[in-house]
């Protein structure tokens, strides 16, 4: 999390090999992966970006989620057998036949995501996956990454949005000018006014809601709206 | 304006970025004409001398644009090197004379005739430039529109231009985001890959490129056409456009001068050439 | 596609901009040794077939003009020019294949790949180097030796990768009715 231009793009570009860093290493699973190419990358973390048209350039589903397999090595059933079973997990298999074109603006958002999955990732890094989205896809999408952590991926995601981290991810990672200014639980985040402040975030309205009602703990009520939000909404589907 | 970057427009103060972009329209375009009829070595070099003297009044200084320099000094000595590789005696057909100066090798002979050839050719691209490069280091680039309503050119023509230059910074960095995209999937354009492969993978990068630039044709069209743009067949008026001053005049009187006098000099002469060798 | 002379304006600004960095940027290094192959003309083909001649033309001619002053020379007029031809020609082919609706099958390919050829060696073999005469009095071998080599270099890129971007877009228009999910 940050205000616009304190560097979480950036970064994303270092680690995906995008961009060279002056200094400095790369960690995973213990390993410094600097020397690594972006493709040896991007068979470990999967970046998918905010607008699904830059990502796209085949026209059929299945070959824009095959297109990263080509190049390595398998056979054709063993691509066929991979890419369908990514398109089920992302809700697109009935579809795989089809024209990108026909699709709305979520559904290509999943291809994104399938295309990226189905290098098998470890990680994936999601820059503002719901940027410009009404409420019902925003949470079509963030259930469906859920489901992907359940199956054991890391998801990270780049976000303004403050709800959106209370609401889905345990741990936010909070960069001002360049720095890493705070690596916490998110509801943490939201008890320290100054940290707040100097990541630009807008302190939800819930919270005001709660100060000016002087509810005592706050941040407890947030939780806990959150979650009450939650059984609402997947009973009430 | 990121569009400064790629045309490189270097503000500063002085009597040249004072002048209006269509001043600096016509006088460029009436300074390439005047360069460009002329193939006379004595009008040639009175040419550069106010080429360089307005390059000087500008207050841009030589190393700003010492890239650009360079890059085109190299593109004249290549292409004197193949006009010489293909027509060594270009130089006597035209001066009708030969002084031999050395020979080569084979079939070449290095004629005076023929260096003094290559000298105005380099002469009369290197003349240009100077002004050229002031041209654009020197107009903003949203005047640039403006001036070529100014000397006539259609505003719709005018107003593609500025789009033009305002989406260029948009769509290269479209590119740069496709491009990185493409490579995390194993789709390269550099040499690793033979060239079928090449010309074939452009085409993943393309391909999502166009197609982004063409959904912005869309929503750029519908939102000027809500705002009533070209509701007026002939005339538009702009926000950057500037009244011609004094100054403005003088340079465009100096412009249509040097043009004249260029076509004159042919006339009088009875040929482009001047031949010192007669 | 909705054509009137706003969409018209607006492609030729938008165009431009796309030809201009296709050809100042992205490049593909070629077996000639320091040269590259540059793009342009294939997505200008695509271009002028989507948006017609007056559309080509002038997004050849800005885009082209674009490039030589970012270089930060003068422009080179009668290049331009040829490109701005280029333009037009191809676009003229917009009344025959609609790309816009998807219709791009062998016979428009054909009719592609010939229109092409023939824009391309007018343009560089003829427009270019009758012109460079004109002007710059450079001798006629060199002249028609270096335009033979420009209109190789176009026809190929422009037929090759021109072809394979028109016959991809074509495909990404979904006929109507037939999608079913499965």
């Amino acid at each position: 999390m940050g205000r616009n231009g304190a560097g979480k793009s950036t970064l994303s570009k270092l680690i995906c090999g995008f961009e060279t860093p002056g200094e400095g290493r790369f960690l995973l699973d213990g390993r410094d992966i600097r020397e690594d190419t972006i493709r040896q990358r991007a068979g470990r973390i999967g970046y998918v970006m905010q607008n699904p048209n830059q990502m796209i350039s085949k026209t059929l589903i299945y070959d824009e989620v095959a297109l990263g397999l080509k190049n390595s090595g398998l056979s054709e059933q063993e691509v066929r057998k991979r890419v369908e079973d990514t398109l089920t997990v992302c809700g697109l298999y009935p579809f795989r036949n089809w024209p990108i074109s026909a699709l709305s603006f979520g559904q290509k958002k999943r291809v994104t995501i399938a295309s990226v999955l189905v290098m098998g990732p470890e990680l994936i890094l999601l820059d503002e996956p719901t940027a410009g989205q009404d409420f019902k896809r925003y949470t079509d999408i963030m259930e469906f990454l859920c489901s992907l952590n359940a199956k054991g991926i890391t998801v990270v995601m780049i976000t303004h949005d403050m709800h959106l981290m209370l609401e889905y991810t345990p741990r936010a990672l909070v960069f001002n000018r360049g720095r890493l200014i705070a690596d916490c639980p998110a509801a943490q985040l939201l008890c320290s006014p100054q940290l707040v402040e100097e990541a630009a975030l807008k302190e939800t309205s819930l919270f005001t809601l709660a100060n000016r009602c002087g509810i005592g703990q706050p941040a407890e009520f947030v939780n806990r709206f959150i979650q009450y939000d939650r059984e609402v909404r997947s009973h009430g589907r | 304006m990121a569009a400064n970057t790629v045309l490189n427009y270097l503000p500063r103060k002085s009597v040249i970025h004072q002048l209006t972009g269509a001043t600096k329209l016509i006088f460029f375009l009436l300074f390439t004409l005047a360069s460009m009829i002329t193939y006379d070595t004595r009008v040639l070099l009175g040419l550069m001398v106010i080429s360089f003297a307005a390059f000087a009044a500008s207050r841009i200084r030589l190393r700003e644009v010492r890239f650009i320099l360079v890059f085109m000094l190299v593109f004249l000595l290549l292409n004197d090197t193949f006009i010489f590789l293909f027509s060594p005696d270009q130089g006597t057909a035209i001066y009708g004379t030969r002084h031999l100066v050395c020979h080569l090798f084979w079939r070449y002979d290095l004629t005076l005739e023929e260096l003094f050839y290559l000298f105005n050719v380099s002469l009369k691209y290197f003349v240009a430039l100077p002004v050229a490069t002031l041209f654009i280091s020197a107009t903003n680039p949203s005047e640039f529109a403006a001036s070529l309503n100014a000397i006539g050119v259609s505003y719709r023509v005018g107003y593609s231009v500025s789009l033009a230059l305002r989406y260029i910074p948009d769509i290269q960095r479209d590119y740069h985001g496709i491009s990185q995209a493409q490579q995390a999937r194993g789709i390269e354009l550099g040499r690793k890959e033979k060239l079928w492969a090449r010309l074939k993978n452009s085409v993943s990068i393309l391909l999502p490129l166009i197609l982004s630039s063409l959904a912005r044709i869309e929503v750029i069209a519908n939102a000027m056409e809500l705002r009533g743009f070209g509701k007026d067949p002939k005339k538009r008026t702009w926000y950057t456009r500037r009244p011609f001053g004094k100054n403005d005049y003088l340079a465009i009187a100096l412009g249509a001068v040097l043009a004249a006098g260029s076509i004159a000099g042919v006339i009088l002469n009875g040929s482009r050439f001047y031949n010192p060798f007669v | 596609m909705k054509k009137n002379s706003v969409t018209t304006v607006v492609a030729v600004g938008i165009g431009a901009a796309l030809f201009f960095v296709v050809g100042r940027f992205v490049a593909i290094p070629s077996p000639v040794p320091n040269t590259n192959i540059s793009l342009q003309y294939a997505v200008l083909a695509l271009l002028a077939l989507l948006y017609g001649p007056v559309a080509g033309g002038l997004v050849g001619f800005i885009g082209h003009t674009l490039i030589d002053l970012s270089w930060g020379g003068s422009p080179w007029w009668s290049w331009i020019i040829a490109s701005a031809f280029v333009g037009v020609a191809m676009g003229l082919l917009s009344k025959s294949i609609k790309l816009s609706e998807g219709q791009f099958g062998k016979k428009e390919m054909i009719t592609f790949v010939i229109a092409n050829v023939v824009a391309h060696l007018i343009a560089w073999a003829g427009i270019a180097p009758v012109l460079d005469i004109v002007i710059y009095s450079e001798p006629i071998e060199k002249l028609f030796s270096q335009g033979a080599m420009a209109a190789v270099a176009n026809i190929l890129t422009s037929v090759i990768v021109g072809g394979l971007l028109a016959a991809a877009y074509a495909k990404t228009i979904a006929k109507k009715g037939s999608l079913d999910k499965e």
